[in-house]
């Protein structure tokens, strides 16, 4: 088969130092919507977790929580629990995640929607600032994001680390949420 | 125009999507769908897809969905016309690695050929006691089935970008960069109406670049194949790199793709 592929080449610029970019996808709203779209409400209900609590997560998950508080709407359909709606931080080697992920009430997971994506130098991972982000973030405090990531071919990122979130969430929600 | 980023194929999907009808949500979510899908029936990780109940049959039938079916077809013909030098039967050597989870296979080889794998209506058997594995074009597979989806949804354009394979439709320059060995990225200018898909080959496996390529001959570099369509580029990037950079891309041009080396 020959194929004459349909594009278009623009001067090359070789970049010496990565700079950073980001994309918002969803806020916190968008995305419980999109994961339990049934649902007629959804009512805050923080986890405030003690320091004992937070051990005892990272104990069964074998994934650190990071958080003392974390952000978590009850779905509600007619007045009836139909799940949770969780929001969470990835920080990767390169990369800040922050997705919202759906639990059904047995336990499962409904849903993942990754919110904002922020892709970064490698040095800039090590400065504490970049962690300091995630400190006390809310749904009424998104952190503005100027650039879109560029699509670059070659960088499978794993997602490992959000997968290790979502295995925390399940814990968390095993401990500390109300079940079926 | 709507994009949307959900965690599948063991990497992050990015689908993109514009379309007139204003539809683009249900559109993006049944791109999405499809990529659910794909993922769950020929992830070698998860123990019920269709690829794990063919590795732990014993060389018995496995009654297989339709897209298992043809993605082994594909990855049969590109084998048969490489040469061999893309394999699906490599799953056995990257256990060994500590690559891919061992679900209690019992004995098997490391890799054999892709004529092992014997299809016959919607069942699929194996001839030696090899591992199946598609991660060599299942990504690429998924990101064709996605982008069919956005079309009959009747999106004007759009892209889908699973980890680096992209496949681009309508009037849209997408622009893309790739990331050579180094880590830098290399703006190669925009693609359109095409899929690019591309593998770093490094000296070692390490935990930070979990992909690896097996191949006795294979050079170091980053891989680039634009083709008509995704699977096609995802599986001609591990072709590449095993050949001689003076005929890699000859061959490749003759298998369908036009490669880069950065």
């Amino acid at each position: 088969m020959r194929f004459n592929p349909n594009w278009l080449i623009a001067p090359a610029a070789m970049a010496a130092i990565s700079p950073a970019y980001a994309t918002e996808y969803l806020n916190a709203e968008q995305a419980a919507k999109s994961i339990f779209p049934e649902a007629d409400k959804f009512s805050y209900a923080p986890v405030a977790l003690s320091k004992e609590q937070m051990k005892e997560i990272q104990k069964r998950s074998g994934i650190m929580q990071r958080w003392s508080k974390q952000d978590v709407w009850r779905a509600e359909k007619n007045g009836k629990l139909i799940g949770y709606f969780i929001t969470d931080n990835v920080i990767g080697k390169h990369e800040f995640i922050t997705y919202g992920t759906g639990l059904s009430l047995d336990g499962h997971v409904r849903g993942i929607e990754i919110m904002t994506y922020k892709e970064t130098r490698g040095d800039e991972v090590r400065q504490s600032s970049w962690r300091n982000i995630f400190k006390g973030k809310t749904l009424n405090d998104p952190f503005k994001l100027n650039k879109d990531i560029p699509n670059i071919s070659g960088a499978t990122l794993s997602c490992k680390n959000i997968m290790n979130g979502v295995k925390r969430l399940l814990v968390l929600q095993d401990m500390f949420l109300q079940k079926v | 125009m709507l994009k949307r980023m959900r965690p599948f194929l063991g990497t992050y999907v990015e689908i993109g999507a514009h379309c007139t009808l204003g539809n683009e949500n249900d559109a993006v979510n049944a791109a999405f769908k499809e990529i659910q899908e794909i993922h769950n029936i020929m992830s070698f990780h998860q123990v019920e897809s269709d690829i794990s109940r063919i590795n732990l049959a014993n060389g018995n039938w496995v009654t297989i969905n339709k897209k298992t079916k043809n993605c082994l077809k594909l990855a049969k013909t590109i084998s048969c016309a490489s040469d061999g030098l893309f394999n699906p039967t490599i799953g056995g050597e990257l256990v060994k690695y500590g690559i891919l989870p061992n679900h209690d296979f019992g004995d098997f080889i490391n890799s054999s050929d892709a004529k092992d794998i014997e299809i016959k209506g919607d069942q699929a058997r194996l001839l030696r006691p090899v591992l199946i594995c598609l991660d060599g074009i299942a990504k690429g597979f998924a990101v064709d089935y996605a982008t069919k989806k956005l079309k009959e949804f009747a999106c004007e354009y759009g892209w889908i970008n699973a980890g680096g394979d992209i496949r681009v439709f309508g009037d849209y320059a997408f622009p893309v960069s790739i990331r050579n060995e180094a880590g830098e990225n290399i703006e190669i200018g925009g693609i359109q109406n095409s899929a690019i898909a591309t593998s770093v080959v490094r000296e070692n496996h390490t935990p930070n670049f979990p992909s690896w390529i097996i191949g006795k001959n294979k050079r170091q570099g980053s891989f680039s194949v634009i083709a008509a369509s995704a699977w096609r580029a995802d599986a001609l990037t591990k072709i590449a790199c095993n050949y001689e950079k003076c005929i890699a891309s000859e061959k490749i041009a003759q298998l369908g793709g036009h490669l880069i080396e950065v």
